[in-house]
């Protein structure tokens, strides 16, 4: 479809003579603002949509540490096990005495 | 800001990313509805309407047309709404999909300004795909996604606003010789 030849040329003049002094105004644009992004919902939108960054190795390092203070039992990080060395008919035999794990 | 940033813009509800679109589709978009409406007052109101339903319906935006025929096409409705109020009859029960060669439809030799009047008293079936194809410089592709229509019934209103703009139809296209 060609475009180019006289008439439609004439067409396309017209067309950009009646329209040329159409302008979207800025008060236009302001009342849509109103309409949108500063009315009410607008703003609860914005809220629900935000998108929150999170870099990911303090985010790692922070839910291990939850980790680490909520699940865990208490004292398993402290832990540390006695040993106790026993000579039996000239073999050596280690004897560890461990905590309980659970809670009481 | 890229077409994409803006409809990210656009879907987080950003003040900044609307005004953009605004500035980038205001003057065109409202040159086109008053060339459809032929009123500057409803033109205003489609082209605000039109922003505040982008605004309100973005989330269901899915990218399968470009955000530019998204917002004509919801322009588009709108306009076609204001027209079926002013009691237009924009169904057209035939459509005559042309063999004929559009390239030399309109070969008169018209006056400028019979040409304007011709285009002023136009059916607005016809002068619609006329504004998208001349002053909006939509291919017939882009016409047909943005109106949902066949190429081929794009193709044929283009040709009969044509032909009704040069004077060979008697009948069937002004609004004083409805069909």
């Amino acid at each position: 479809m060609n475009r180019n030849d006289s008439k439609n040329d004439d067409i396309r003049t017209i067309f950009d003579e009646e329209a040329k002094d159409m302008e979207f105004t800025s008060q236009m644009m302001e009342s849509v603002l109103n309409k949108t992004t500063r009315s009410g919902k607008g703003k609860i939108r914005r809220i629900l949509n935000y998108e929150l960054q999170i870099p990911l190795i303090p985010a790692a390092v922070a839910v291990a540490a939850l980790f680490a203070v909520t699940i865990l039992p208490e004292g398993v990080l402290e832990k540390q096990y006695r040993l106790t060395s026993i000579d039996i008919a000239g073999s050596q035999v280690m004897v560890q005495e461990d905590k309980e794990v659970t809670r009481k | 800001m890229t077409e994409n940033q803006m409809i990210q813009g656009l879907k987080n509800g950003q003040e900044d990313a609307f005004r953009n679109m605004m500035e980038l589709y205001g003057n065109k978009l409202l040159g086109t509805c008053y060339l459809i409406l032929r009123d500057r007052e409803e033109a205003e109101d489609v082209v605000q309407e039109t922003f505040v339903r982008v605004f309100g319906n973005i989330r269901g935006f899915n990218g399968k047309s470009s955000l530019y025929t998204w917002i004509y096409r919801i322009a588009i409705n709108l306009s076609r709404d204001k027209l079926r109020k002013r009691s237009y009859d924009l169904s057209l029960k035939e459509e005559i999909v042309g063999d004929e060669n559009v390239e030399n439809l309109v070969e008169h030799k018209l006056e400028l300004g019979e040409l304007k009047r011709r285009l002023a008293t136009l059916s607005p079936i016809y002068r619609e795909v006329l504004v998208l194809f001349y002053y909006q410089e939509l291919s017939i592709a882009e016409i047909s996604s943005l109106l949902y229509e066949k190429e081929g019934t794009i193709k044929s209103r283009l040709s009969r606003g044509r032909r009704i703009l040069a004077g060979e139809m008697k009948k069937g296209g002004t609004e004083d010789e409805p069909e």
